[in-house]
């Protein structure tokens, strides 16, 4: 489902993060990418979804055999690559419920398909926050502003919830988030998971994949991936560290 | 004798004060010598007035429209506020135009600036007790240069919620001013939308008496290309236990200007004063300018007062996380800037009024995006 290849990238035009990454997730496959700080993980996360000044300088983005390298951001979101973003974004003065409509129904309209009227629209939203320990008052709110660390990572699954992507990339959906915290947000990630989905799970520690069992977990150092293993090799990294992984890159 | 044909928009302006006595000839006589504002004005100096109307002449006037038929009309004896624009508008006009609506809760107000220079000027007097909304709405043709002076006097007791829409035309220069007397327990409650216009000019001076009167002055502005918008506000606190809150947001693009002056002057018998003023202003370009004076004066030493300025760009990673979720570019800009600016009109009551303001808004925003 999502193929890199041979993948380089740099910030800004200049600074060179991602040095030749292959990295494959068939559908329906979670796969976690750990790694110490600094090894690119969330330039990864960019570079996939089309960021501005995170470009592509060599190798491939294969999605379902194409190449999205050149697609714009918002044409990515409408093919169903979704980002759960590790510090999600205010956005004053816009409703929650508000924002979520317009996207829902911009991707649509990008696919050709009918946009979703109102009460359908509140239908599918409510069953998806109730899961999430999401109130209606919450989704009147502006997004994100005002919201604790904990509900803005909750907001951030409903929203891939509401808009039922085809790909998610969670960037360290873990941070900030206490144990019942956690615990429902995986258990919101784990009800996105289906035979059709795949998903990679980008995280600095064992704990939420404890929640979420991966099938595949990689290692990252130095802008490549440096190791892959079962999910025996995440807890190999929680009592072992990186430095091996850091010292072969 | 042959009538010599005025050349500039000073010559227009003062045509109409020949052989006036008074108040007006005394400012006629000013204006003679010192001309239109320019740059070298310290009150003046983003807006240059006499730049701006070079090439507008002719006599022009402005079609002024009510809902209601005013109360009454006035030669006004003496300026009632001493500051340009105002003396300028309500100097031109021989009689002024009085509205003191008691049996109605909206009064609409329309001003149409026609080519060549105009003044014009109105009082709106909210009387004791009585609660009040007035709209309105400043349009023109091109190459009008109009000076309106709109003054309200809010009795105790009384609420006046005052709702102004400029859309100027291109090549048109409007300096709009208003003289404003809250008196004890009055509220005067402002919000401002300006946008168009080659340069636009609202000025506020505002006299709270204290004594529990409330104000509270929002304005957006919006310029795009060629246009110039100035908000520009002193607020005189004379009283103790006055209260007055201040927002002022503007978004500047294609290579417009915006200008925001606000200045709270609170005099020593002013204790207990509360008065906090704001603007932000977002350049979505390179081309494009804003320009901030906020300015506190204070002489009583029990008060609580705060100013703040910020201006800023459209927040890039707000941009990339809206067009994450499927948002095209344009239409994630226009949400940005959009929601930016309603914070501004949060105070108009009118929901339809609102509405309207907001599909003008996001109109006027299809050339940004």
């Amino acid at each position: 489902m999502l193929e890199i290849k041979n993948l380089h990238a740099s910030v800004g035009g200049d600074k060179p993060i991602l040095k030749g990454l292959d990295l494959s997730v068939p559908k329906g496959e979670a796969h976690a990418i750990m790694g110490p700080n600094g090894s690119g993980k969330s330039t990864l996360s960019y570079v996939l979804t089309g960021r501005d000044g995170y470009e592509a300088t060599d190798g491939s983005i294969l999605y379902d055999g194409e190449n999205i390298a050149d697609l714009a951001p918002e044409e990515r979101a409408a093919k169903g690559l979704f980002l759960s973003f590790q510090y999600p974004v205010e956005i004053p003065g816009v409703p929650t419920l508000t924002f979520m409509k317009e996207a829902l129904n911009a991707q649509r309209r990008a696919r050709g398909e009918d946009e979703m009227s109102a009460p359908d629209f509140m239908k599918h939203v409510r069953e998806k926050a109730k899961l999430l320990n999401i109130s209606g008052d919450m989704l009147k709110r502006p997004v994100n502003v005002g919201f604790s660390g904990g509900e803005k990572k909750r907001l951030e699954i409903l929203q891939a919830a509401v808009l039922e992507p085809r790909f998610l990339i969670l960037d360290e959906t873990d941070s900030g988030l206490d144990i019942d915290a956690l615990k429902v947000v995986s258990d919101g990630v784990n009800a996105l998971r289906s035979p059709e989905r795949g998903m990679l799970v980008i995280t600095h520690y064992q704990r939420l994949l404890d929640h979420i069992s991966p099938d595949v977990v990689h290692v990252m150092s130095d802008g490549k991936i440096v190791a892959s293993g079962g999910p025996e090799l995440a807890k190999e990294l929680e009592a072992e560290g990186y430095d091996k992984y850091v010292r072969a890159a | 004798m042959a009538v010599i044909e005025p050349t500039n928009a000073l010559e227009q302006v003062l045509l109409p004060f020949k052989g006036a006595t008074g108040w007006r000839g005394d400012f006629a006589a000013r204006l003679k010598k010192v001309g239109l504002p320019t740059r070298r004005d310290e009150d003046w100096k983003w807006s240059d007035v006499e730049r701006a109307t070079k090439g507008i002449t002719g006599a022009g006037k402005v079609q002024f429209r009510s809902s209601v038929n005013p109360e009454w009309t006035e030669v006004r004896r003496a300026a009632d506020q001493d500051f340009f624009a105002n003396l300028l508008a309500f100097a031109g006009v021989m009689n002024v135009t009085y509205f003191e609506p008691r049996n109605l809760t909206v009064l609409d107000l329309d001003f149409r600036a026609l080519k060549g220079v105009s003044q014009a000027a109105a009082t709106i007097v909210g009387a004791p007790g009585m609660s009040v909304r007035v709209h309105e709405h400043y349009s023109s043709e091109v190459q009008a240069f109009s000076a309106i002076g709109v003054d309200y006097v809010v009795w105790p007791g009384a609420h006046v919620e005052r709702v102004i829409l400029i859309d100027e035309a291109p090549e048109s220069v409007l300096l709009l001013s208003s003289g404003v007397t809250v008196h004890e327990t009055g509220e005067f409650v402002q919000t401002v939308i300006s946008q168009g216009g080659k340069l636009v000019r609202h000025e506020t001076q505002l006299h709270s008496a204290g004594g529990g009167a409330k104000v509270t002055l929002n304005a957006a502005y919006l310029v795009g290309k060629g246009a110039h918008a100035d908000l520009t506000t002193r607020v005189n606190m004379h009283g103790p236990d006055g209260e007055l809150s201040q927002l002022t947001k503007g978004i500047a693009y294609g290579g417009g200007h915006g200008v925001f002056q606000g200045k709270i002057h609170v005099k020593r018998e002013a204790q207990k004063t509360d008065a906090r003023m704001t603007h932000k202003g977002m350049i979505i370009d390179e081309k494009s300018e804003i320009d901030a004076k906020p300015e506190l004066e204070i002489y009583a030493d029990d008060v609580e007062c705060a100013h703040g300025n910020a201006i800023g760009t459209l927040d890039e990673m707000a941009l990339f996380y809206m067009q994450q979720r499927g948002l095209p570019e344009s239409e994630a800009r226009r949400l940005l800037v959009e929601s930016f600016l309603d914070e501004a009109l949060a105070e108009i009551t009118h929901e339809q009024t609102a509405a309207t303001i907001r599909g003008l808004v996001a109109k006027r925003l299809k050339d940004l995006v």
